[in-house]
């Protein structure tokens, strides 16, 4: 009797309908009250954020396993550092500040070697689901696969600006706040780092051809 | 325009930022200037295809880990903040009166205060809707962990999930068939007789009720059987008399529950 699964899923879709967009007010309402020592209010912003979160490590490290590991590190340090909050600042921009430096910090720990993308790791993971010949599915995955392996090869702080354009939702100006410059760079460094994937992107597809 | 601007320009219009105006201005370069051209095409098109890549889901265990971090957590700044607590009791019974005219006064006093404070955080919630709609949302949650740690692979976590139950004030039927079906099919004993009594809470409900009687004639653990057989008496209804007797009909039942069931049920002349 699937009873317990199709009614989690039942309470999901509740939630969607009703609180679509995050209000970031409301965000930093709740952190607020965990700073003032309502830690088991953590528990929503852990509903709301988690999942945004572990996509963004994702994309970054191409390692699922480290990537839940900072998911948890994440929200760790928000507990430990959760008088430090400023309810002015909004709280994903604090959230994606814990995350870069959680990031790095494993970073740094690990020896020097860049994890290739884990290109046989389907588990759990949706391809968008395209129309098409077999022909065409067939060149959607080789075309999948060297823009993965074109974003892995980027230096990391390119990566990580366009992870954090692309995907994570967030307007250039929050992640100037994110990563402590304006608006302006941040549009300089995704375009560059947009111009260096394009480069990659062309030099593995001409290996491929050749 | 210049070719410099015309880059901040297409960066813009790759978020959707862009004005009407400032969209016109672009393309008007765009045509003008292929260098550009090339580029902006190269660049749209890349940002297009990088919605391609797959979308990752995190595991069912994340949300499992991080409850229990939290619970974890919570449970350390208790012990730590315990020698305040300690002090903090003795200066309060330094308040408490001797005399029980008075206990009963400052008994009667807080009572008031309480439900006043009460009464006036519900109204709150009423005129203030984010208040309403995050109480609300944490109620959500809470029946989401509860779900959540009831389909978990260990009997630990599902028992876990079984105590948040009782938090909930008024749980949604999904949670209280989840529930049932633990009480009912869950595959260890223990977890079945929390259930047991986690769903004591909410046996006013005349659905709950029937369905614990149907249990007793299902369940095969004479642990949860006498658990169950405890909880209905407590009822006094005569359906209950009528479910215990039929179970007293079955040759196989196990003498510890026939002695239970026969203790509750007046013996037939």
């Amino acid at each position: 009797m699937p009873t317990v699964r199709t009614a989690t899923v039942a309470i999901l879709e509740r939630r969607g309908r009703g609180i679509e967009r995050v209000e970031t007010a409301q965000d930093s309402l709740l952190m607020s009250r965990v700073r003032d020592g309502d830690v088991g209010t953590l528990a929503v912003l852990f509903e709301r954020h988690h999942r945004a979160l572990f996509q963004f490590f994702v994309r970054l490290t191409a390692n699922r396993e480290a990537s839940e590991d900072l998911v948890q590190d994440v929200f760790f340090r928000i507990l430990k550092y959760r008088e430090t909050y400023q309810p002015a600042s909004q709280f994903t921009t604090w959230m994606y500040q814990i995350a870069r430096n959680a990031h790095l910090d494993q970073v740094r720990k690990r020896k020097p070697e860049i994890p290739l993308p884990e290109e046989n790791d389907e588990r759990g993971w949706e391809l968008p689901s395209r129309e098409g010949t077999a022909e065409q599915k067939v060149s959607q995955a080789e075309e999948v696969s060297l823009l993965r392996r074109a974003l892995a090869a980027l230096p990391d702080e390119k990566r990580e600006v366009l992870v954090l354009s692309r995907f994570q939702q967030l307007k250039y100006e929050e992640i100037g706040k994110i990563l402590r410059c304006d608006a302006r760079t941040v549009k300089v460094r995704v375009f560059r780092a947009l111009r260096e994937l394009s480069r990659h992107y062309f030099e593995l597809a001409g290996e491929k051809a050749s | 325009m210049s070719c410099d601007t015309c880059k901040e320009l297409i960066t813009d219009s790759l978020a959707g930022s862009l004005s009407q105006s400032a969209s016109e201005e672009l393309e008007q370069h765009l045509v003008e200037c292929t260098a550009c051209r090339e580029q902006a095409d190269e660049i749209r098109s890349l940002w297009q295809n990088l919605g391609l890549l797959p979308v990752g889901e995190p595991g069912p265990a994340a949300r499992a880990r991080f409850y229990e971090m939290l619970e974890a957590y919570q449970h350390g700044l208790a012990q730590a903040r315990r020698p305040v607590r300690d002090r903090f009791n003795q200066w309060l019974s330094s308040w408490w009166p001797r005399q029980p005219v008075w206990q009963a006064g400052l008994a009667a006093v807080c009572l008031i205060a309480g439900l006043g404070g009460g009464y006036l955080i519900q109204t709150r919630e009423q005129e203030d809707p984010k208040l309403a709609q995050m109480s609300e949302e944490i109620r959500n949650m809470r029946q989401l962990v509860t779900l959540s740690l009831l389909q978990q692979q260990s009997a630990s976590e599902r028992l876990k999930g079984v105590n948040w139950s009782y938090r909930l004030e008024v749980p949604d039927n999904e949670v209280l068939s989840a529930l049932l079906h633990t009480m009912n099919s869950d595959a260890n004993v223990g977890v079945r007789l929390a259930a047991v009594d986690a769903l004591y809470k909410f046996s006013d409900s005349t659905m709950v009720r029937r369905a614990l009687r149907q249990s007793l004639t299902s369940q095969n653990s004479p642990m949860v059987q006498i658990g169950l057989i405890d909880m209905l008496a407590n009822f006094k209804d005569p359906q209950t008399t009528v479910v215990f007797r039929e179970v007293l009909k079955n040759e196989n039942l196990d003498p510890n529950v026939r002695q239970r069931l026969e203790r509750h049920v007046p013996r037939v002349e």
